[in-house]
C-alpha cells in the first residue's frame, strides 16, 4: 500500500485527509446511483470526476481510488486504483499541491493549516459501547507463500496483485452488549446464541483478499460458544471455546474458537476480549479473489474488543 | 481490474495443517493475524471517515482534500 510511503504520508499532511466508500458516493449500478443522486457528497464527487482526465475517472465503473479535490469539487488531481502504485501516487500528490498554490492564490482561500487527528471507525461504530475488532489472514501452507508479513523493501514496488502473499483485512461490529460474555458462577455454559451467529455471520469472511458480504443466517449450519468463569482478585478470568461451521453452497469456514476475557468487578465491565478463530475455508464469494485459490486452504481471524 | 488469469495460481493442500486455538498458542496465532506496525501505517495518516463532513472542514480551512474510496469503507469494511 502507498501509506507506508514516507513521503506519502508527508505529503498527506497538506490535505484534509478523508475515507469513504465509493459506492455510497458514486455507485456504479443506476439503480442505486438514483438513490444518492441528490445527496451533496455525490454531486460534490461527480462534479470533481467530471473534470477528471477520463483514464483516471474510470466511469461508468467504480470509483475506488485516491483523489485531491479542491474544496469548492475542483479538480487537482486522482487515479482510479491506484493505492498499489507509490511512485505514481508520490507524483500526483506533488503535482495537486502545485495546482493548489495556483488555486488558492486564484480564488483567495484561507489556507489554513490543517490540524491532525486521529484516524476513527468507520461512520456508524464510534461512540458504541461494545465494537468488536476483527483481522483475518491466511494462515500458512506446505506448497505456497501465504501468511507472510508484509516486507517493505519486499513489497513495496510489487504490482499490487502481488499483496494476496501477505494480504490482511480488518472489521468491525457493533456487538452490543457485552453482559452476555460473562458467566454466572463457574460451571461452563453457553454464550447467548444470537451473539455467537452475529459474529459468525459478519465477522467469520473470507475477505482476506477482497471483499465478500456476510453470511445469509441459512448458511449458519453450527455456531456455538461456551464460557467458563474463573474467580480472580478484582473480578473473574474467562475461557472461551466454540466452532463454527458456515457453508451457503459457494463457500465455507469450518473453525475452532478458543479466547479469554477478563471481567473487571470494581469497573464493572468486561475490560479483556480476545476470540482466536482458525480452521479451513473453501470456495470463493463475490470479489475476494479466491477462483483459483477453492481450498480447502487454512485462515485465522483475530476478534478483539475496541 | 486484474483479470482472474492474472492471479497468482496457488495450491492449496486439505492436508495443510490449522493450528488448534488454546490456551498455549493463543497469543502467538492472534499476533500472526493481527498486522505489524508496518502493515498499518495507514493510520498514522489522520482520516475522517465521511466525504461530506470533510469538505465542509476543508472549506472552512480553505485547504484541498484527499479522498481516499475503495468499495467497502477503506477504513475496515470491505
Amino acid at each position: 500500500m502507498v501509506w507506508s510511503d514516507p513521503k506519502i504520508a508527508k505529503l498527506s499532511r497538506e490535505f484534509v485527509t478523508v475515507a469513504d466508500e465509493a459506492y455510497m458516493l458514486y455507485p456504479e449500478h443506476e439503480g442505486n446511483l438514483q438513490r444518492v443522486k441528490d445527496r451533496p457528497q455525490h454531486q460534490f464527487f461527480k462534479r470533481y470526476g467530471e473534470a477528471m482526465p477520463a483514464g483516471d475517472w474510470h466511469h461508468p465503473g467504480t470509483k475506488q481510488g485516491l483523489y485531491m479535490i479542491g474544496p469548492n469539487g475542483e479538480y487537482l488531481e486522482g487515479k482510479f486504483a491506484a493505492s498499489g502504485l507509490p511512485d505514481d501516487i508520490g507524483e500526483r500528490l506533488e503535482r495537486a499541491l502545485d495546482r493548489w498554490q495556483k488555486l488558492r492564490r486564484e480564488k483567495k482561500y484561507a489556507n489554513k493549516s490543517v490540524p491532525r487527528v486521529a484516524s476513527t471507525l468507520p461512520p456508524g461504530f464510534v461512540g458504541k459501547e461494545f465494537v468488536l475488532h476483527v483481522y483475518s489472514r491466511d494462515l500458512p501452507r506446505g506448497d505456497a507463500e501465504c501468511g507472510v508479513r508484509f516486507d517493505k523493501k519486499v513489497h513495496q514496488d510489487a504490482i499490487w496483485i502481488d499483496f494476496i502473499k501477505w494480504a490482511w483485512n480488518e472489521n468491525w461490529l457493533d456487538a452490543g452488549d457485552w453482559h452476555v460474555l460473562v458467566p454466572k458462577g463457574r460451571k461452563e455454559q453457553p454464550v447467548d446464541q444470537a451473539f455467537i451467529g452475529l459474529v459468525a455471520q459478519k465477522m467469520l469472511i473470507d475477505n482476506v483478499r477482497g471483499q465478500a458480504r456476510t453470511w445469509p443466517k441459512s448458511a449458519i449450519r453450527t455456531a456455538k460458544l461456551t464460557m467458563k468463569g474463573k474467580p480472580e482478585r478484582g473480578g473473574v478470568r474467562i475461557t472461551y471455546r466454540g466452532e463454527v461451521d458456515l457453508d451457503d453452497g459457494a463457500r465455507s469456514i469450518r473453525a475452532q474458537i478458543y479466547g479469554e476475557g477478563r471481567y473487571d468487578s470494581k469497573r464493572r465491565d468486561l475490560v479483556e476480549f480476545e476470540l482466536l478463530v482458525t480452521g479451513l475455508r473453501t470456495g470463493k464469494h463475490g470479489a475476494n479473489q479466491r477462483a483459483q485459490d477453492l481450498g480447502p486452504a487454512p485462515i485465522g481471524f483475530s476478534i478483539k474488543r475496541y | 481490474m486484474l483479470t482472474l488469469s492474472m492471479i497468482v495460481l496457488l495450491h492449496a493442500s486439505p492436508q495443510d495443517p490449522v493450528p488448534q486455538p488454546n490456551a498455549a498458542n493463543l497469543q502467538e496465532w492472534l499476533s500472526f493475524i493481527e498486522p505489524a506496525e508496518s502493515e498499518l501505517a495507514y493510520r498514522a495518516i489522520g482520516w475522517r471517515n465521511e466525504l461530506w463532513p470533510a469538505v465542509i472542514e476543508a472549506r472552512e480551512l480553505g485547504r484541498p482534500i484527499l479522498l481516499w474510496t475503495m468499495n467497502g469503507h477503506p477504513l475496515g469494511c470491505t
